[in-house]
This record gives structure tokens, C-alpha cells and sequence, in this order.
């Protein structure tokens, strides 16, 4: 079993014991355990580069969830090869790499008593990083800033609404802009970023692209 | 999500084409009130797919076939069939793998 987390000895320590069970079980041959983005304990066979690569997606996909509202605990996908199982506790994720045809239904009620095992031995979080000034309400040349709130967000509830539920749309926009509090108008570098954030919930490259370069034009314009 | 479409049946089924496009579904769907969701359930087929699609490169699982999303008290099944579309199952309940697959066959 490789170690790659960056987590506390005894926390890797804790996974290794409660993940020896899962392997008792008929057709486990891999796991990936991780909190947030942050590796514990994998032992699938590829590059820590490669498992790096899916661990992040494997985040961003449950965080899409959890952006609007949706708490996922379980993902079970299945593919030529292999099953691949995720299940899902507060910040913690464990992937399963299954034969195909394996007790899902057994493996998913073991695994999900183990991430409830680990959340009570996971350290504690570190203490937040000081976040960044909230963009002014004016900008620093004294003129309003040239994209308010409210065009901004019809800009971005535009473009979302062509590829998801309008609810959906809403709820992501909402949680980006919740972060400026009381903040009316952006400058164009601050509007992009948060454009950026918004539609990097498109999970297609191709129409992602093609939404930012519109959103961009619409903001330069 | 209970005033939803599941309030109207135990569970929906969505077919959808190739370009996307509704091939047949159960009746609540056509609701206007419950167009939304419907939508919102059509691009999560795409938004799933993708990710499998990235699974599967950097793992090498080969095509994906399915996928099954579990929350509280609604699960939803995707089946994917390449040229010929994709499938939804909602359902109130958590069903297994094996009964999800004897339902829509993949």
C-alpha cells in the first residue's frame, strides 16, 4: 500500500487497519481513500500522478453535488473492466475499484462504516488561511466599477441556463457570488475569475471553453 | 426534493436520444412545473458521463456503462448506450446494482 496523504501517521495508521477489511470482501482490488483533495491511503496500481489526477475529479465531482445542495454518498459507476464505487462522508471519499458483478450492496455498507471510523480519527482541520480583501465597491480610480452584481449575474445565468435546470444554475452563481458580501459591482479581472469559477461546474472542456469565451466577450464588451 | 417529480410517481423513467432530446418519458415530466428538474436531470447524464469518460482515461476502466447517484431519499440511474442515447431511472428508494440493472438493461 502506498502512502501519498499528507495527513497525520496515525490517521494513515487508522486507514491501513480499517481498509484491511474491505479487502476481505469478494472482488475489492483497489482503494483510494481521501480527504477533500488530499490523498490518505491508495493502493490502486497506476502512478501517484495518475491517482492524484483522479482524486481531484473524484472531489470535484461530489463538490459539483454539494454546490447545489445535493449531499451524494454514494456514486457506483460501472464500466467494461471494472465497477467503481464512491462513497462519500462529510469531506471524506473512498473509491473502490470493483470486479464487475461484485455485492455492491455489502461492500457499500462495510466501506460506508469505515468512513464513519475514519471521520472520528481524522486531526482535526487546520485553522483557516486569512482570506483575500473582498473586491471594493468602487474602484480605486474613484469610477464605479464596470460590471455590477446584478448584470454579472444575468451574464452568467444566461450561459448556465443553456446547459442545466435554471434552479441549478441559480444555486451555483448564488454560492460564488455569496462569497463577496455586500458587494455591488466587480472590476472586469474580478468578474472573470468568477466566471471562471462558475463555469468550471460545465464538466465538457469543449463547451466550457466555448461558455467562457462568450461569458469574456460579454465582460469586455 | 420531494415536491418534485417523485411526488407525482414512485419512479420516472427518461429516455434521451442521441442530440439529447427526449425519446419517451413518464408522464410527469411533460409538466410544465416539473421542466426544470427534468432538465436538470438530462444534464446531469452529460455531467456524469463526462467524469466517467475522465475515469476511465486515467484509470483505463474501458466504456463507461452506468452510473447510479445516491442522496437522501432519491436515487437516480443512468444507463448509457452510446449512439443510441442514454436512460434514466428515478426512484424514491435505494435499489441495488442488480436490480437497477434488470430494470433498464445496459
Amino acid at each position: 500500500m502506498i502512502d501519498t496523504g499528507l495527513n497525520s501517521q496515525d490517521s494513515q495508521e487508522a486507514a491501513s487497519k480499517l481498509l484491511i477489511e474491505l479487502y476481505a470482501q469478494p472482488g475489492v482490488s483497489g482503494v483510494c481513500l481521501q480527504n477533500g483533495r488530499t490523498i490518505i491511503k491508495h493502493d490502486l496500481p497506476f502512478s501517484d500522478e495518475r491517482v492524484t489526477s483522479f482524486s481531484n475529479r473524484v472531489d470535484h465531482l461530489i463538490g459539483g453535488y454539494g454546490v447545489v445542495g445535493r449531499n451524494i454518498w454514494q456514486v457506483c459507476a460501472g464500466f467494461e473492466n471494472f465497477w467503481l464505487l464512491i462513497l462519500c462522508h462529510k469531506e471524506l471519499r473512498l473509491s473502490l475499484l470493483l470486479k464487475p458483478n461484485s455485492d455492491t450492496s455489502l461492500i457499500s455498507s462495510r466501506a460506508a462504516h469505515l468512513l464513519m471510523q475514519m471521520e472520528a480519527t481524522k486531526p482535526a482541520a487546520p485553522a483557516p488561511m486569512p482570506q483575500a480583501a473582498a473586491p471594493t465597491e468602487v474602484s480605486s480610480n474613484g469610477h464605479h466599477p464596470p460590471v455590477g452584481k446584478e448584470d454579472l449575474e444575468k451574464i452568467l445565468s444566461g450561459l448556465l441556463s443553456r446547459v442545466t435546470g435554471s434552479a441549478q444554475a441559480g444555486k451555483i452563481i448564488d454560492r460564488e457570488l455569496s462569497k463577496f458580501p455586500g458587494v455591488k459591482g466587480f472590476s472586469v479581472a474580478e468578474a472573470n475569475e468568477i466566471g471562471q469559477a462558475v463555469i468550471d461546474f460545465v464538466p465538457n472542456r469543449g463547451k466550457r471553453a466555448s461558455l467562457l469565451s462568450e461569458f469574456q466577450n460579454a465582460i469586455n464588451s | 426534493m420531494n415536491d418534485g417529480l417523485l411526488s407525482r410517481a414512485e419512479d420516472i423513467r427518461i429516455r434521451i436520444g442521441p442530440n439529447r432530446e427526449i425519446v419517451s418519458a413518464s408522464d410527469p415530466v411533460f409538466e410544465p412545473v416539473h421542466q426544470d428538474e427534468a432538465r436538470t436531470m438530462i444534464y446531469e447524464a452529460g455531467y456524469l458521463s463526462d467524469y466517467l469518460d475522465e475515469f476511465s482515461s486515467v484509470l483505463g476502466l474501458g466504456d463507461a456503462k452506468f452510473v447510479a447517484v445516491a442522496e437522501q431519499e432519491r436515487q437516480t440511474f443512468y444507463t448509457y448506450e452510446g449512439d443510441e442515447g442514454s436512460s434514466i431511472l428515478l426512484t424514491k428508494d435505494h435499489r441495488g446494482m442488480k436490480q437497477l440493472l434488470k430494470e433498464i438493461p445496459a
